[in-house]
């Protein structure tokens, strides 16, 4: 079988470039010779054209084998046209304009330019082809951070691929920057068939369609108005600003978000959708045959319980629960719905969340969009027993609420955090100066040798099960557990998310490799931006310990930004002109907040120890609240200044509302309370 | 016409307990078990973590913050935040109210005793 070849014959001037693409101008006739062509086949001829003159609009006529398969008037500006012909082994192609132009000092006959000449055969495509009514791609998209798109004319074709045994999704991503008045509307076909209609009003919305399995199709999409140079300033007819096109085989991908989600977003915790008031999941034939549960995390911004999610399979509520107030983890069961593959061929399933009340737009007053809980990290399992436990957590979840907010004092329901104390040994030798250890280890007595790992973990019961969060708060370093790969795999398992302090002297490689990738939210007590401060509070080991952070936040960067890095900051006296640089570092270092905590109250403290040539006395360290007011001030302009978001835990306890634009406000999300 | 009637906590962030600490949160730390990570003192040794989560004494926490006041043991966990705004708020409140003491306690001490105000508030102060 040979390749079909183009080959320019009579009517071409030679090839000449500008800035954006390569071209020949034609006279008023010109002519191609294809080869290599099958005769049972129905090609498309591709190519872009323009010219250098404004107010000229040449019709083109283009005939292969002598007939006329199309013609179209030829704008100045660059774009795409195409044209179907039948097959055959050898097809001559005929370029024709009524009119051609000449230019002073140029001998020429002009016609039009022409580039990028192409020969597409629809079956063989693997990939959302543009056809005709496409100008070029723009150097930039419609903000410098977003990849090239392109506009479309009012009328531009789009050649699907070839995808005869499934049905295929087409994700396109499309808008204008322009008023909501001149907002026009858009019909989509599929081969001359309509399918839908909008109007498009936004910059970027997203739209999906569900094609049918077939051998070539074309999407046309046609608005009733453009963009005219009094609203655009552009001289060409803009329709609509084409961002992305994706195409999803079920073969390819497992999970594909439809109508009513927003684009991914980044977040402290993990990249996540908005979800409107109504949104649609399509999961693929083959990953339902993989995967019986479908689990994901979801946001609620009502801490009330009373934002609810009902699950539809064909317009059949299936489902209904509650949404946990902040980051929790779900767990469907999809075969409790009655969700099966498709077994005659290679599809996708619909399944609809619906939420019966949005995030109030008081909220956000700055965002307009219809904005009803956050989605993040969905996934299929197999897991029986995780999905057990998931279920059984929400349910002790929903039930300690209602006991919290009715006084009861006894409860049937578990505790949601739950505090562990892994390891009681230290590496840090004498402790910290701020640290209580003799005093702690006094107390712990029988008890410092106590074994807890995993198996203590199991142990716990429906306090474990019933835990979203589970706390380290031992005095010694949880680092240097030597089960502690088990135990964050086993909390892992049960996507439990863990808060661990660390005194960030015990990162090894073994360990950040046993980190990375985890929900850990890792709270790295320096309370120092330098050597010397450092060593006043704990020793000299400040040198190797920036490194290693600098190691742990490399290495998380391939695996979702986790765990999570927080900073911590203990305001004092011995620190207290450490603030700014101490934010330089967390920049530094990517953390994903500085956390300003409290030295622990102690009524009348007797604790001193000399270090690193300084006198710490613990009392004279406890700063007057008045100071700690201007430390807080300051650490707020600092993070905006930084763009490190500050967890200001001066204000355990305080439930604040949510408001976008606070800088501070995006940390607490994780915070317990 | 009327302007629709705001609901200012329509997300629940502020309803419920004073402090929701001892409802949501457990320690079963090597120390002792604690109702919050400010408690103070300890509550159980680490071994009875099962019959502490409704002990008397959480139980006593619970009745308190329920009604929206600090129970004894938070009166003294004084590491944490919540109880230190509360015990603020409460000496902000005693001094008001020393301040704005009765018009006809300033009369009185004014006419019959002519005391400088320092001296008066000493006194009762004292009281």
């Amino acid at each position: 079988m040979t390749t079909p070849a183009i080959s320019f014959a009579a009517g071409w001037y030679d090839e000449e470039k500008n800035k954006q693409l390569a071209y020949r101008w034609m006279s008023s006739q010109a002519k191609l010779l294809i080869t290599g062509l099958s005769p049972e086949k129905d090609y498309w001829l591709y190519f872009l054209a323009g010219h250098s003159f404004q107010s000229w609009k040449p019709t083109l006529t283009i005939k292969a084998q002598g007939k006329i398969v199309g013609q179209v008037e030829i704008e100045a500006s660059f774009s795409s046209y195409a044209f179907c012909f039948p097959g055959g082994e050898s097809v001559e192609v005929e370029f024709s304009l009524a009119q051609s132009q000449q230019v002073p000092g140029d001998p020429r006959e002009l016609g039009i330019m022409v580039s990028d000449i192409q020969l597409l055969e629809l079956s063989s495509l693997n990939k959302p082809c543009p056809l005709a009514g496409w100008y070029l791609p723009e150097q930039e998209g419609l903000s410098p951070a977003e990849p090239r798109g392109r506009w479309i004319k009012q009328r531009a074709t789009l050649a699907l691929p070839a995808t005869p045994k499934e049905e295929v999704i087409i994700e396109l991503i499309l808008g204008h920057p322009f008023s909501i008045d001149n907002s026009p509307n858009m019909k989509l076909f599929v081969n001359n068939i309509e399918i839908r209609a909008e109007n498009i009003t936004g910059d970027r919305e997203r739209y999906i369609l569900v094609i049918p399995a077939d051998s070539g199709q074309i999407l046309q999409l046609e608005l009733d108005r453009f963009f005219p140079f009094e609203v655009s300033g552009d001289s060409r007819s803009l329709g609509i600003f084409i961002h992305e096109i994706n195409l999803y085989s079920p073969q390819k991908k497992g999970i594909v978000l439809g109508e009513g989600w927003y684009e991914e977003e980044s977040s402290e915790f993990y990249p996540f959708n908005w979800m409107s008031k109504a949104a649609t999941i399509f999961l693929s034939s083959h990953w339902l045959e993989k995967n019986r549960y479908f689990s994901f995390y979801a946001f609620s911004e009502y801490a009330n319980l009373s934002q609810e999610l009902k699950i539809y399979l064909a317009d059949k509520e299936v489902d209904s629960f509650p949404l946990l107030h902040k980051w929790n983890f779900y767990s469907l069961d999809l075969q409790k719905y009655g969700l099966l593959p498709k077994t005659s061929r290679s599809g996708w399933r619909a399944i609809k969340f619906y939420l019966n009340k949005i995030f109030p737009t008081r909220f956000h007053p700055q965002d307009t969009r219809e904005l009803g809980a956050r989605f993040s990290w969905f996934s299929g399992h197999t897991d029986g027993e995780l999905h057990q436990k998931t279920s059984e957590f929400h349910q002790n979840a929903r039930l300690n609420y209602q006991e919290m907010m009715a006084g009861k004092t006894v409860l049937t329901s578990f505790p949601q955090n739950l505090g562990v104390d892994l390891y009681a040994q230290c590496n840090i030798k004498p402790p910290c100066v701020y640290c209580l250890w003799t005093e702690m280890k006094k107390l712990e007595g029988k008890y410092v040798h106590e074994v807890v790992d995993e198996k203590t973990l199991a142990e716990y019961g429906p306090f474990f099960t019933s835990a979203r969060t589970l706390v380290n708060c031992s005095f010694g370093e949880p680092l240097l557990h030597p089960r502690l790969k088990e135990i964050l795999e086993f909390c892992a398992r049960f996507r439990k998310f863990i808060e661990i302090s660390t005194n960030g002297q015990a990162f090894t490689s073994e360990i950040i490799d046993i980190l990375v990738g985890k929900p850990i939210f890792l709270y790295i007590s320096l309370d120092a931006a330098c050597r010397e401060t450092y060593a006043k509070i704990r020793n000299d080991n400040w040198d190797s310990i920036i490194p290693r952070l600098v190691e742990l936040n490399e290495k998380r960067k391939k695996h979702h930004n986790l765990p999570k890095i927080y900073m911590v900051f203990m305001p004092m006296k011995v620190n207290r002109d450490d603030l700014e640089e101490y934010f330089k570092l967390c920049r530094r270092i990517e953390a994903d907040a500085l956390v300003l905590r409290p030295l622990l109250y102690l009524y009348e403290p007797k604790i001193e120890a000399r270090r690193g040539g300084y006198h710490f006395v613990y009392k004279d360290e406890l700063l007057p609240e008045e100071e700690i007011k201007e430390i807080i001030a300051e650490c707020r302009k600092l993070s905006k200044k930084y763009k490190i978001p500050l967890a200001n835990q001066f204000e355990f306890g305080q439930r604040q509302e949510p408001q976008a634009a606070d800088y501070e406000r995006s940390l607490v999300d994780f915070q317990r309370s | 016409m009327s302007q629709p009637k705001i609901d200012r906590d329509e997300l629940g962030l502020r309803e419920g307990p004073l402090c929701r600490e001892p409802w949501e949160s457990y320690y079963i730390l090597r120390r002792g078990i604690l109702p919050c990570c400010y408690g103070n003192p300890i509550v159980a040794p680490m071994e009875r973590w099962r019959e502490t989560w409704n002990s008397s004494k959480l139980q006593e926490i619970r009745s308190y913050l329920s009604r929206g006041e600090l129970s004894p043991y938070c009166r003294e966990s004084l590491g944490c935040p919540i109880v230190q705004r509360v015990l603020a708020k409460e000496r902000e409140r005693q001094g008001t109210e020393r301040a704005t003491r009765p018009t006809w306690r300033r009369l009185i001490n004014r006419l019959f005793f002519g005391l400088p105000a320092r001296v008066y508030r000493k006194i009762f102060s004292r009281k």
